[in-house]
């Protein structure tokens, strides 16, 4: 997995799974506590697999930030086999999914 | 006739199972779902290594079928007995952080039992062939 953040934008690449959760979760907590009442975004264009440990810490921030009025938004994975466990778990209708674009623009 | 994979019980040996399932599936009808089943069955082996915890002296092996019908696994660990039925499912109307493995792998399976004997745990999984797919 590779991390790589821009201003309120953490951009997630590679493999996202049980291994690499702990420092996942970390990035996305900092940048939740950083801007609190903010939206934050993780960019997952570039996931080619996230199981549910790795979703699991993605929950966890959108959790933290809607705490704090703010919120955790993503951009899909354009890989569709790493979308699945968004699907499977219905976090696809939980989380607000924005484009690459707006990301960028944010 | 299918290569046996044995793995020892930690997170750190799953990136072996990728190559693993890719070569088991390759030229037959199901390879195109082999992303869904690499999830299922990485489910499967995080829960195993993370709830189970075996004794790291121990191995998980995993074994590979596929027919007209789909992929058989059959997975062997000596962790801690473990009963899925026991285990609560997450609410979809109430998100919550963890405890979606077992949910992701019934979903992806239509076979999906564990068997204790001795001091092993042997799981059965069965992936269908998805609808549309040319035997």
């Amino acid at each position: 997995m590779e991390l790589l953040r821009e201003d309120t934008t953490l951009n997630i690449a590679g493999r996202v799974d049980a291994v690499v959760a702990p420092d996942l979760r970390d990035a996305v907590i900092t940048m939740v506590a950083e801007n609190p009442g903010l939206p934050v975004i993780a960019d997952l264009t570039e996931v080619d697999f996230i199981d549910s440990a790795g979703l699991a810490c993605l929950v966890q921030g959108m959790k933290r930030a809607r705490q704090c009025s703010g919120d955790l938004r993503l951009v899909a994975p354009t890989n569709g086999d790493a979308f699945r466990v968004f699907e499977l778990t219905r976090f696809d209708r939980v989380f607000d999914f924005v484009s690459s674009s707006t990301a960028k623009a944010a | 006739m299918s290569k046996m994979l044995q793995l020892q019980p930690s997170l750190a040996e799953l990136h072996h199972l990728g190559p693993w399932l890719r070569e088991e599936l390759a030229g037959h009808p199901i390879e195109d779902q082999v992303a869904g089943i690499e999830l299922g069955v990485h489910e499967l082996l995080t829960n195993i290594v993370e709830h189970g915890q075996p004794a790291a002296s121990t191995t998980v092996d995993l074994q590979c079928r596929v027919d007209d019908v789909g992929a058989h696994f059959v997975i062997t660990d000596h962790g801690s007995e473990v009963e899925p039925d026991d285990i609560p499912r997450p609410d979809p109307d109430k998100p919550q952080v963890r405890g979606y493995g077992l949910m992701i792998i019934e979903q992806l399976t239509d076979i999906f039992d564990v068997e204790r004997h001795d001091d092993t745990n042997t799981w059965t999984l069965r992936f269908p062939i998805a609808t549309g797919a040319s035997v």
